[in-house]
């Protein structure tokens, strides 16, 4: 498995009352599955996504992601399994706007630099079409092209998993297709995507879709499509 | 050997940049020409190695030309290392010549100048350009120069090639910052083209394992990250180096100052002499002034109880016994002198009083001048014969009727054996002296003993010197403190600001460390850069207004460059103390918050 939520949950305390992200969630991910997860607007997707990323410490439960107990690390420890396992891809991009596109893909390998790096980034840039973008800043850039450098900086390390935050939340439909094509082309080379988002398009390219609702998986295991294959 | 074959020549041999010193090409209508190291200017031109980064050898082609082969543009076409050379005039677009960028990673001559001014025809042009191995082109594309025998080496032309330079270079990054330059290599900037060549110079490698070189360089570390983000926030960077800068400067310029100024009263009260004056306690001070000795006495050993005793404020200790005797019918101040004693714990500085052998003596001038004394004369005092060593220059003062002896010598023919009757000394204004009470110093050493203290412009110029520091013993700290909270308050700001980068770094794998270190590192290097520009900007206040203050040694205010290394440790400690918070604060965000922020 790629990843193993068991009874996870998650409270957010605050002045107003505290709010139940993640309720007793249980959730299995097989190595090389495209999962989506849908959901209303709060149900707690983000949430299950940055705590299956090591981002967000559940209140209970485990979660087990490539063998490994996420939160039985140090914290040193789940950064750098970060680094070397998940990609992340948010709606919002994130890119640097100080860094050109180039700099942005290449920002991952600062924690454990390897000499060819530069050229890893290139051929991915060049994949995904962005070749004659290399120097410009992500202001320089259309939405489309932000969300495919940030594709890009996310696949960089080559991680086996793949967590994607709303990836075509701001994108027009050709460039979302084209972005959830480069993330079926991931799931195909063997890795593993884990997609939340509101974009009904995207269960084309799921084997599995998962809702949420208020914080609880409504209608675990279901399957849409066909499994996919290994 | 005349110009058509000259130019033949260079045009066919120009495939390698050896063949240049046997061509004895010169460029002087082109500006610049960078050129490999090994291959040294024709004309022996100046090398400016430490122009651009320090790192590409870059030569000045100074001297005559001869001829050259100027490829200006080749437009889309490829390029082969045949041409040897890559030359663009002043008029071309830098960003739409890819061969410029071959040139220069091919490690080609490139050279910028002005637009040919060829005196061949076009037969000519057209002969030269079918040369064998030589690469046909196109007439309008192809240019040739010829020489102009002027002065190229003037400061004016040097000057214009230098603006020259930077304009073509400013331009040329310009072109690809706006995606102009080519599209699949790195934007064309002189730094690329002085690292590549640098890297064939320094290394000697290949072609390919410059460019992989290059590459590397255009990786990412956090040092890069930390300076292009500097380059992206100026205004905040900006507000932190003043303030830095305001703080250094003031602490080099005040403290070098303060050693100007200390020099100067060291110096003033060396020039004004013995200013302690230590007699027997119950001297008659009114016989001491009328007489201009006491007549009591006291025990020679009292100096060297001074000397041993620990006191730091006073130096260069003179003994005397003086006493009035009568010589030829002519009133004279016989004085013995002892040589300095030396004060414990103290280096020894060049004697201010006298140092006088034993059976001589100095005569002053008045006396020298009554009794027709020379230097080399004998005289007899009360009895002993004492040779003249020195006539005196004239004071003023009752030093003209003195005769100075040496002190056991006179103690010999007063019958006062271990006797002394004053004891004179220099209040010591050096470092970490205090300008305490020098009496009640002295007084507890030597009590039976009176001591006064002359009045000297040095000494209140000291005073006031030790105000001034006091002052600056608060403000310096204080401007370091508000510049501090400065700098914590520009780095909690830059902290919020960033609120979603150190998410995204989060998720990318940045630890604790580096999220920290991404804002420590800045104030670090604001903290050297401060540093740097405060220590300048600091000695520069001080050589310029010093000298106009401290007169006396105004030509000794220099560079204090130990307070540039004590800058360049502060500084950045200072402002890595003043980030600490915000780095914390950093470090603590939960990156969860600002990630599912919209």
């Amino acid at each position: 498995m790629m990843i193993e939520l068991q009874n996870v949950s998650k409270t957010y305390l605050g002045r107003g009352g505290d709010v139940r992200a993640l309720d007793d969630v249980n959730l299995s991910v097989a190595r090389g599955e495209f999962v989506v997860i849908r959901g209303p607007s709060g149900s707690g997707k983000s949430t299950l996504l940055l705590t299956i990323g090591g981002l967000v410490r559940p209140t209970r439960g485990k979660v087990v992601v490539a063998g490994r107990d996420l939160y039985e690390m140090s914290g040193g420890e789940r950064a750098a399994f970060r680094a070397e396992n998940v990609g992340f891809v948010f709606q919002m991009f994130h890119l640097l706007p100080y860094l050109d596109v180039l700099e942005n893909v290449l920002v991952p390998t600062i924690p454990g630099a390897r000499r060819s790096a530069h050229k890893e980034a290139t051929d991915i840039l060049q994949r995904l079409q962005m070749t004659e973008r290399l120097y410009h800043r992500p202001s320089q850039l259309s939405t489309g092209e932000r969300q495919r450098v940030a594709l890009a900086r996310a696949l960089l390390n080559r991680p086996s998993l793949v967590l994607a935050d709303e990836p075509t939340g701001n994108l027009d439909p050709e460039n979302g297709a084209e972005v959830l094509e480069h993330l079926s082309d991931f799931r195909k080379a063997g890795g593993t995507v884990l997609l939340v988002t509101h974009d009904e398009s995207a269960e084309e390219y799921a084997g599995r879709v998962v809702l949420l609702h208020r914080g609880r998986i409504r209608l675990p295991e279901e399957n849409r499509r066909k499994p996919p294959t290994p | 050997m005349g110009k058509m074959p000259m130019l033949r020549q260079a045009t066919t041999e120009s495939f390698s940049c050896s063949s240049l010193r046997l061509c004895a090409f010169a460029l002087p209508s082109f500006s610049l020409v960078l050129a490999r190291s090994s291959v040294p200017a024709p004309d022996g031109g100046v090398t400016l190695s430490s122009i651009l980064l320090g790192v590409a050898p870059f030569q000045w082609h100074a001297g005559p030309l001869s001829c050259v082969w100027c490829e200006p543009c080749i437009g889309d076409e490829p390029i082969t290392p045949l041409q040897g050379f890559c030359i663009l005039p002043r008029d071309i677009s830098p960003g739409r010549c890819p061969g410029l960028k071959y040139c220069a990673l091919s490690g080609l001559k490139i050279a910028f100048g002005s637009p040919c001014k060829g005196r061949l025809n076009k037969a000519q042009g057209s002969a030269l350009r079918k040369g064998p191995g030589s690469r046909m082109m196109s007439p309008e594309r192809a240019r040739y120069v010829r020489h102009d025998s002027k002065d190229s080496s003037s400061p004016v032309r040097m000057a214009r090639r230098f603006l020259l330079f930077v304009k073509v270079s400013v331009g040329m990054g310009s072109r690809f910052r706006h995606g102009l330059g080519p599209r699949t290599v790195p934007p064309l900037k002189w730094s690329h083209i002085n690292i590549i060549m640098g890297i064939r110079n320094v290394f000697g490698y290949t072609y390919d394992e410059s460019v992989y070189r290059l590459q590397r360089g255009r990786g990412m570390s956090m040092l890069r990250l930390l300076f292009k983000e500097m380059a992206h926030r100026k205004l905040n960077f900006l507000l932190g180096l003043v303030s830095v800068v305001a703080a250094v400067a003031l602490f080099v310029a005040v403290l070098t100052m303060s050693n100007a100024s200390e020099r100067e009263t060291v110096q003033l009260m060396r020039d004004l002499g013995f200013n302690v004056l230590i007699v027997p306690k119950n001297t008659n001070m009114t016989d001491f002034w009328s007489e201009d000795f006491a007549t009591e006495e006291m025990s020679e050993d009292y100096v060297h109880k001074l000397a041993n005793s620990g006191i730091i404020t006073i130096r260069h200790l003179v003994a005397t016994l003086q006493k009035k005797i009568t010589l030829s019918n002519q009133k004279v101040l016989l004085t013995g002198v002892l040589p300095e004693t030396p004060v414990r714990g103290k280096e020894k500085k060049p004697d201010m009083g006298y140092s006088i052998p034993r059976g001589k003596v100095y005569v002053g001038f008045e006396l020298a001048r009554v009794l027709k004394l020379n230097e080399g004369d004998t005289i007899t005092l009360l009895g002993k014969d004492f040779v003249v060593e020195r006539c005196l220059q004239e004071t003023g003062s009752k030093d003209d009727i003195r005769i100075y002896g040496d002190l056991h010598d006179v103690q010999e023919v007063l019958g006062k054996p271990g006797k002394i009757n004053a004891i004179e000394a220099l209040r010591c204004l050096c470092q970490g002296a205090q300008l305490g009470n020098v009496r009640e110093t002295i007084a507890e050493v030597l009590p039976e003993t009176n001591v006064t203290e002359r009045g000297s412009i040095a000494v209140a110029r000291a005073e006031t010197r030790k105000m001034v520091e006091k002052y600056a013993a608060f403000i310096i700290p204080t401007v370091f403190l508000v510049s501090a909270v400065w700098v914590g308050l520009l780095s909690l700001s830059n902290v919020r600001e960033r609120r979603q980068e150190i998410g995204i770094l989060r998720a990318l794998g940045f630890g604790s460390g580096r999220i920290a270190s991404l804002f420590l590192g800045k104030a670090v290097l604001l903290g050297l850069i401060g540093a740097a520009i405060g220590f300048a900007v600091g000695t520069g206040l001080a050589l310029q207004f010093g000298p106009e203050i401290f007169r006396v040694t105004a030509g000794k205010i220099e560079p204090v460059f130990r307070l540039l290394g004590w800058s360049a440790v502060g500084a950045p400690a200072i402002c890595a103390l003043a980030s600490y918070l915000p780095a914390i604060v950093a470090v603590t965000q939960d990156p969860a918050v600002t990630l599912m922020e919209e």
